[in-house]
């Protein structure tokens, strides 16, 4: 599929390249969709692509030895998947495909190559770097002090400033992968999400229904890592 | 003349060495005041340096990229418990920490409470987002055990940086390794047990001190983990009645860190890679 201007500004990264930029870059950007589940790359995976999220979103996760992971990080439009291209060093997290939609593929050689030229690109990946960096240290943080509740209304926030879309499909099983909670845990705190009239949460499908509230309720590390986002990568 | 223990490309370093003989006993090294550069940090103290380069990144550096950098180099002495950048402050200078010293950075939440995230000692560069143009660091950066480090203008690693030279591939390395480290933590404070994360969270400590007694009250720890006092000191029986370390008035002794590598979780292997420490016992 050939990529426009229009289709490739729908990532906040590609966005911030010059027409110029964006010229040299555009053959060589594929369109791709991704379907929910989809393993992008494991640990120790040598990656030939990166790829520039525009309607997905993509769950950065840290495995565990008995084969549980947990989510560390969440790419969607604001950002780019397989940054440890540009880092070097082997690549150490899991990437999956959380909500389904479209991205922008592009080799890895070709990254490094713009990369190095040190205009536009470059910024605009160290600066998202720095943001990543933001969000996974924040989580850091609040897996160790914040009640669960707090922490599920975070996170169904972040993935909603991601898809842009009020309804979408999450399992218990998902959430509670991601969060490294019981399933048990999980059912409580979306429970407790839908009394405060916050979500609407049945069978597996969650519907949006007071943002301002749950913006409120959610523990604070959602807007330190949200005005980090805003202020540093826009 | 600069030992360098850790160093890989000792043919390399010539350059580098050349440089500091020129300068009588390595004068350059001795930190005095600059006319024209305000220093922000008054507690930080002018430090003699001994000669041995720890730093995993400036000994990594290539004799050349060194010597372009060594007369902007200025030995510092960090203390324990003092802020190397405090919250919101604009970081002018980075600091390379040596031999001893370890740096945490706390956050700080609504209710009072604080917990590390990075930690950070001759593995890697403190200021690290200066390097990102990034706004000042909504974190606390404080010294967890005090030693030398070796302090530059972030102008000067900026200019580094920009040339796209080994300075550039260092940092990206040392971002990535960050970046694994921060993950690992992220899932170790969510899954794992405070025993567990005590354990791990001592050995990366201790890796980075070289020392086997570490000032580390309880509360210190506490605060470093998330955790409350009374399940650090729990944790902390445990780990003295395995004979895995000692603790006696804020001071933790390490006696078998073989012990203490059993009492971790798995984190620990996962992050144990990115610090080579010499003191390690097999």
């Amino acid at each position: 599929m050939s990529v426009t201007a229009q289709s490739s500004s729908e990532n906040r990264l590609l966005a911030q390249l010059s027409a110029e930029e964006f010229e040299l870059l555009a053959p060589r950007l594929e369109l791709v969709s991704f379907t929910v589940g989809e393993v992008l790359f494991r640990p120790e995976d040598n990656l030939r692509h990166v790829y520039f999220p525009t309607t997905s979103i993509v769950s950065l996760l840290t495995d565990l030895s008995d084969g549980t992971g947990m989510e560390v990080g969440l790419v969607g439009r604001e950002g780019m998947v397989g940054i440890s291209v540009v880092l070097g060093g082997s690549e150490t997290k899991v990437a999956t495909v959380q909500a389904r939609g479209e991205a922008l593929k592009l080799s890895s050689d070709r990254l490094r190559e713009e990369f190095s030229r040190g205009g536009a690109l470059q910024n605009a990946l160290l600066r998202y770097t720095h943001a990543l960096m933001t969000q996974i240290s924040q989580s850091v943080v609040c897996n160790a002090r914040h009640p669960i509740e707090g922490r599920l209304a975070r996170w169904l926030l972040m993935y909603h400033d991601r898809l842009e879309r009020d309804e979408f499909d999450l399992t218990h099983e998902f959430m509670s992968h991601m969060l490294g909670v019981r399933r048990s845990g999980i059912s409580e705190a979306a429970a407790k999400l839908q009394e405060m009239g916050f979500i609407s949460y049945q069978h597996g499908h969650v519907k949006i229904l007071d943002r301002k509230g749950m913006e409120d309720f959610a523990c604070e590390c959602y807007p330190v890592v949200k005005d980090k986002y805003d202020t540093f990568l826009l | 003349m600069i030992n360098t223990p850790l160093s890989n490309n000792d043919s390399t370093r010539k350059d580098a060495d050349a440089c500091l003989a020129s300068t009588p006993a390595g004068a350059r090294l001795v930190a005095e005041e600059r006319p024209g550069r305000s220093r922000a940090h008054k507690f930080v103290k002018p430090g003699p340096f001994n000669g041995l380069l720890t730093n995993k990144l400036l000994t990594a550096l290539p004799g050349e990229d060194f010597a372009r950098l060594l007369p902007h180099l200025e030995p510092v002495s960090l203390g324990a418990g003092e802020a190397v950048y405090r919250l919101g402050e604009v970081i002018q200078d980075v600091y390379f920490p040596e031999t001893a010293v370890v740096v945490s950075h706390l956050y700080f939440m609504e209710d009072g409470s604080m917990t590390a995230a990075t930690i950070v000692g001759r593995d890697g560069l403190l200021g690290l987002s200066t390097v990102f143009d990034a706004p000042p660091p909504s974190y606390w950066t404080q010294v967890t055990t005090g030693g030398s480090a070796l302090r530059v203008g972030r102008d000067v690693i900026k200019r580094e940086f920009a040339r796209g030279s080994a300075m550039q591939r260092l940092l990206l390395s040392y971002t990535g390794t960050r970046l694994a480290q921060l993950s690992q933590r992220a899932v170790c404070n969510g899954r794992h047990r405070l025993d567990e994360r005590l354990s791990t969270w001592l050995l990366l400590i201790h890796d980075r001190a070289g020392e086997e007694r570490l000032p580390l009250t309880h509360e210190t720890m506490a605060h470093h983990l998330g955790a409350r006092r009374a399940g650090v000191t729990d944790s902390c029986n445990v780990l003295r009645e395995s004979g895995a370390i000692n603790n006696h008035r804020g001071m933790i002794h390490i006696l078998d860190r073989q012990r203490l590598e059993a009492s971790a979780c798995e984190c620990y292997r996962a992050l144990a890679p990115s610090v080579e420490n010499p003191l390690r016992r097999k």
